[in-house]
């Protein structure tokens, strides 16, 4: 039990670390980046015209952040599954470390993970179908 | 050493091992106070007819008392030919309280694998995953996420191999090649714009 507490505090430290890194490259691009970067077309719809595993994630995470939970799920679902799986996780853990009595921080899983891999592969593959058979595109 | 079954009931003799089967009854067939072992006399035919009588049964190994004791009554030795009730137990008791079936630990290592994962492994599958994610992203995020993947994985399945380990080093090794090709890619993408503007005199 002891070995399960401190891996969750590991984790817990890991996801501030990737939560302050990546709130500060979103911030980077989003404010700075995404106006002059060139317009490039994306190197897996280019090579193979196949949308890529990532397709589609800025897309989401904007939406998300404007509330629009169904079209970010549309765009890539693993953005909103990180958001609850992952959020929760951390905030949970979160208020449980500050003391807040009544709440137990969330214990990792394996399949959290597995869960994602699944989320990645499975959009990855229902795009391209829906693409590449009906032409159906994000 | 005939009537070793008879006189004392024990194969082996003056083993401490053994209880002192004075009267040699019951112990091996459960019949004790049977006729045939009254007395520790065997009285039965059977075990006093040829076919125990024999060298086979009177020879050196079943008949030395050193034999009897190492072989039969040692409880080391995990043998378990001796037919008296105690060294069946001796043996038996070993492999209860002093050997690896005795003590049963939880294995750590279920065929090499370990049943959790370490907070280095889980952060290698996450940087994998991420790194196929971003391979898109110019390549250089899916570069940087994969090599992190792979050194997180590297390090974690050195402590001990799981499962999210090893998917974490396949994960981090597909989204290095990726990030790789994308890298090369945009770099190929970039140069020919580049290569384009000077030619046509977009420059400043």
């Amino acid at each position: 039990m002891d070995e399960k507490k401190e891996r969750e505090t590991e984790l817990f430290y890991i996801g501030l670390i990737f939560l302050a890194a990546g709130s500060v490259l979103w911030g980077v691009y989003d404010i700075a980046l995404s106006r002059f970067m060139p317009d490039i077309p994306c190197f897996f719809l280019s090579a193979l015209n196949m949308y890529c595993p990532g397709c589609g994630g800025t897309r989401a995470l904007r939406a998300l952040l404007q509330g629009n939970f169904i079209l970010s799920i549309w765009y890539h679902p693993l953005i909103l599954y990180t958001a609850v799986v992952g959020g929760g996780f951390m905030v949970t853990q979160g208020l449980h470390r500050i003391g807040l009595k009544g709440i137990v921080g969330w214990k990792f899983h394996n399949w959290y993970l597995y869960g994602a891999l699944l989320v990645v592969a499975g959009n990855f593959i229902l795009k391209n179908v829906l693409r590449l058979i009906w032409g159906i595109t994000m | 050493m005939d009537g070793n079954y008879g006189n004392n009931g024990n194969f082996g003799t003056g083993n401490s091992n053994i209880p002192n089967n004075q009267n040699g009854q019951g112990e091996l067939t459960g019949s004790q106070g049977s006729p045939n072992y009254q007395n520790g006399q065997d009285t039965n035919a059977q075990f006093g007819s040829t076919q125990y009588n024999t060298a086979q049964y009177n020879n050196a190994q079943y008949s030395n008392a050193q034999n009897n004791n190492a072989q039969y009554n040692n409880s080391q030795s995990g043998s378990y030919q001796g037919y008296t009730a105690n060294s069946q137990y001796n043996n038996y008791q070993d492999y209860t309280t002093g050997g690896p079936y005795g003590q049963y630990q939880t294995p750590i290592n279920n065929g090499g694998y370990q049943t959790s994962p370490s907070g280095v492994q889980i952060a290698s599958l996450v940087c994998g995953i991420l790194s196929i994610c971003f391979c898109c992203c110019y390549g250089v995020p899916s570069i940087i996420l994969g090599i992190a993947g792979l050194v997180c994985g590297i390090v974690g399945n050195k402590q001990g191999r799981t499962n999210v380990g090893t998917a974490g080093l396949i994960c981090a090794i597909v989204g290095l090649l990726l990030g790789i090709a994308s890298t090369a890619f945009y770099g190929v993408t970039i140069w020919e714009m580049v290569i384009e503007a000077l030619e046509n005199g977009y420059y400043y």
